[in-house]
């Protein structure tokens, strides 16, 4: 075998392994589809038969009376995107808005809604899922329980409230994780609707809401939210993660089938050289 | 090795996803699960909604009675919440009237064990909470309102729960019941006058029970029919008769008569109460004692009594005594020598029993015992003069009685004596020949009674010996005498001593380690340069610098800079070049500069 038939083995075998480990690795990412961990979305994937959408110009191209946008980011939106969102809910789109209070409040800016999510979380030591940590709300709306995680609250006016926390619930508004005498104590709106064109923009302070961890729990809410329209998963973050991106892309093209060929091939290639100097 | 590469290389690959992938194992540490000071406040909200008769109360104490708690406050929790929920679930019946007939008694008694079990319920609860609340100030403010909560219950709510009950089972109008007061005094007899309705009804029995515990503790045996009325007298009850209904030792406690009477033609049974008062007093009992004594002392009590009482005196942990106080003052000894106490603060505590009509009462005075040290006169004049090489020391026991006392005496840390005490002493002290010397001297005094602790004394002392001193001056003197004007020799001497060539060092070291330093002078003209600067304050060159360095350092004035200019090239020239400069050139220049400088 010549030198650089050893070197092309050797890379090849490299690139074997190493997409056979993306494929095989769990992913850790938080709100990914691929993720199949508590903090994932594999299992929303599947219950609501849902697309990925890693290019937010897809949007143009979908019917949007028919279809819900779930949208979760830790960081602000650019301006191009929101165009697109804004384009979207003018056709009559549903769009669901979670992630952290900067990014939900980014977009409500850029709509002009009125509302914030506020920095300080809401804990709930009576009404809960297991601690005070994961408040258990309830949507009048939806008729359901939503249980959150670590769930912020709502102000502003000319909101529809589509999820509040119980009674017993309080805000911990110097951020120190536990209750003191200043500070409020009662339901506070932790989901809510507001109108934007012809479609409906809402907001979720929770993104765990839709995880793997809490989606049995929150089946009926978030059913009721999606609206029995096509749910689209915004997958466009994880572009920044070439080897996320990469599980995501194996995942969206329906089934782990293309990856597998890829291997096959190489493997197959592999073969032939090893079994032609023989 | 082209396997090797290959393995490598794949290893590599894997190696760089999994780095890649590694998920985050470092988790911040965040607060605890349980919010304890939530808990306070659900709490308190909770009292309010059962004090208030809040529409939600009950969904609001099964909700948080059902929080998952871990360790001991799961346990305070539940008990807390099932004694409160307890209470509001009678709270409601009684105010909705939903108790029925048969279950009057048993609801009065439940109402009464409560009003005992819900603060003790509560209390620990709220302690525990206040252990695990992450801000104290929070957990005071709260656990003073939650007190204040329990307290209007216990104290206002539930007594008038019973009321409303007892009146509802009680049948007033077959029976009418009279007191002769409704305050009584501890010791008074009460008259009691029972009317009843019809001539059928006979009275089945009279007795006393506390208010609202309900416990029996008189029995009205003796009452007589008089003019369609039964009467009967009693003496209201005594103290003693609340043994085991946890007295506490409060001055006024209610009790109520109940009377149930039956009627012969219908068979019905009535049911009539009175409730009554009755004070009891304190027991005036005071006590003196000193503020302080000292260790061995006889300790002094007296002891003021209002009447005779049971008592017991407690002094510390070191001594306790049963007594009998009688009228008037009494004075008790407590001899300390023969108690094993150390230095500090000891109460005196007199407990005073309770009588059947005086309270307990519990009074303490506070003493400081003080250390005894033997009382030792020291004579001692500082500074000393001694001729004779030593010191005299006086030393005189004052204590009263004939205690031996001991003293060590010890000269810088040396013990130099030992001497019995009796009366008193001259000690005599070897201080040293020197004409003048400083000793630390200290003189310990220890005693044979065990609760006298040793006296030291310290003092540094200056000795003066006239007699050498005087012997050392003759000395002088007459060596000043044979050594006058040999100072030469002297220097031959001391030349003989120190080997050839460090006198040398010794001397130039003494000139000038500046001058010497940077180069080795050879130059008279160099040494008046740095003559000239050092008269003129201006600081010699460095080791580390040149002349002219120093030169342009220093800010010489015109024109002293010019003439020191001038000064510096001839020493120069007189240190490098091969033929020697006018000394002379440069005491003129050095004079010019000395001028210069004064004007």
């Amino acid at each position: 075998m010549k030198i650089n038939e050893v070197i092309l083995i050797s890379v090849l075998l490299g690139v074997l392994v190493g997409l056979a480990s993306i494929y095989a690795y769990p992913s850790t990412t938080s709100y990914s589809v691929a993720n199949r961990g508590s903090n994932g979305f594999s299992d929303l994937l599947s219950s609501f038969r849902a697309s990925i959408v890693t290019d937010l110009n897809v949007l143009h191209g979908v019917n949007a009376s028919n279809t819900t946008y779930l949208l979760i980011r830790s960081s602000k939106a650019s301006a191009s995107e929101l165009g697109v969102l804004n384009l979207f809910l003018a056709s009559g789109g549903n769009l669901i808005v979670s992630g952290t209070p900067n990014f939900i409040n980014s977009v409500a800016e850029y709509f002009n809604l009125g509302v914030r999510v506020e920095e300080a979380v809401v804990y709930d030591m009576v009404r809960n899922s297991g601690d005070r940590f994961h408040p258990i709300g309830f949507s009048d709306y939806c008729n359901a329980s939503v249980t959150t995680y670590l769930p912020h609250y709502i102000t502003g006016e000319g909101f529809k409230v589509l999820a509040h926390s119980s009674d017993f619930s309080y805000a911990d508004l110097d951020g120190d994780g536990y209750i003191d005498l200043d500070e409020p104590m009662g339901r506070f709106p932790i989901a809510a609707s507001i109108s934007v064109g012809s479609g409906q923009l809402i907001l979720v302070s929770s993104p765990e809401v839709f995880t793997n961890e809490l989606i049995d729990s929150n089946r009926e809410f978030v059913g009721c939210v999606i609206g029995g329209r096509s749910l689209l998963v915004d997958q466009v973050s994880v572009k920044s993660d070439l080897i996320e991106y990469m599980r995501v892309l194996a995942i969206s093209r329906g089934s782990p089938s293309y990856l597998f060929v890829t291997l096959a091939a190489i493997l197959c290639l592999v073969v032939y050289y090893v079994f032609r100097e023989g | 090795m082209r396997e090797s590469r290959l393995v490598v290389l794949a290893l590599a690959s894997v190696l760089l996803l999994l780095s890649i992938s590694a998920p985050e194992l470092i988790q911040a540490s965040g607060p605890e699960p349980t919010d304890c000071s939530n808990l306070l406040i659900l709490l308190e909200k909770s009292l309010d909604a059962v004090v208030s008769v809040e529409p939600n109360t009950t969904y609001l104490l099964s909700s948080v009675s059902k929080v998952v708690l871990s360790g001991d406050l799961s346990v305070y929790h539940v008990n807390a919440y099932k004694t409160l929920s307890k209470y509001y679930e009678y709270l409601v019946r009684v105010l909705r009237g939903t108790i029925s007939r048969n279950e009057t008694q048993r609801t009065l008694v439940e109402l009464a064990n409560l009003q005992s079990e819900l603060p003790n319920t509560i209390n620990q609860y709220v302690s525990k909470l206040s252990s695990c609340s992450h801000d104290p100030s929070f957990s005071v403010a709260i656990r003073a309102r939650v007190s204040l909560k329990v307290g209007k219950i216990v104290d206002e709510e539930i007594p008038h729960l019973l009321e409303l009950v007892l009146r509802e089972y009680a049948t007033q109008e077959a029976l009418n019941i009279e007191l002769s007061s409704d305050v009584f005094h501890a010791g008074e007899t009460a008259k009691l006058r029972i009317a009843v309705a019809s001539n059928t009804t006979f009275l089945s029995s009279v007795r006393v029970v506390t208010w609202p515990g309900l416990s029996n503790v008189l029995d009205i045996a003796n009452v007589t029919f008089t003019n369609g009325a039964y009467l009967a007298e009693f003496r209201v009850p005594g103290l003693k008769s609340l043994t085991g209904v946890a007295a506490r030792n409060e001055e006024k406690y209610s009790f109520i008569v109940v009377a149930v009477a039956r009627d012969l033609v219908s068979g019905s049974t009535y049911v009539g109460y009175k409730t009554f008062k009755v004070i009891y007093r304190k027991p005036d009992v005071r006590i003196d004692a000193p503020s302080s004594i000292q260790k061995g002392d006889l300790l002094t009590l007296n002891i003021y009594s209002d009447g005779t009482y049971n008592a017991s005196l407690k002094f510390s942990d070191v001594f306790s005594l049963n007594i009998t106080l009688a009228p008037g003052v009494s004075n008790y000894y407590i001899n300390t020598s023969q108690l094993n106490l150390s230095t500090g603060l000891y109460p005196i505590k007199v407990f005073v029993e309770p009588t059947d009509e005086t309270l307990g009462l519990t009074l303490t005075k506070n003493v400081l015992v003080s250390s005894k040290i033997p009382k030792v006169g020291v004579g001692l004049s500082n500074p000393f003069f001694s001729s004779d090489c030593f010191l005299t020391l006086t030393l005189i026991n004052g204590e009263q009685s004939s205690t031996l006392l001991y003293a060590k005496v010890y000269v810088g840390g040396s013990l130099v004596g030992e001497y019995v005490l009796e009366d008193s002493i001259s000690a005599r002290i070897f201080v040293g020949v020197l004409p003048a010397s400083i000793i630390d001297l200290r003189v310990v005094i220890e005693s044979s009674s065990p609760v006298m602790e040793p006296y030291v004394f310290s003092s540094s002392v200056l000795v003066f010996n006239p007699v050498t001193t005087a012997l050392l001056g003759f000395a002088s003197l007459a060596l000043i005498v044979v050594i006058s004007g040999r100072e030469e020799n002297f220097m031959f001497f001391v030349r003989g001593l120190i080997p050839e060539g460090r006198v040398t060092r010794v001397f130039r070291k003494t000139l000038s380690e500046v001058l010497t330093a940077p180069y080795k002078i050879s130059s008279k003209i160099a040494e008046l340069y740095y003559a000239t600067l050092q008269k003129m304050r201006v600081p010699l060159p460095e080791a580390y610098e040149t002349l002219r360095e120093h030169f342009r350092k220093t800010a010489f004035r015109e024109p002293l800079r010019s003439v020191f200019w001038k000064f510096l090239l001839l020493v120069e020239k007189d240190l490098y070049s091969s033929r020697k400069q006018s000394y002379e050139d440069a005491v003129t220049l050095a004079e010019e500069a000395v001028k210069h400088e004064d004007q």
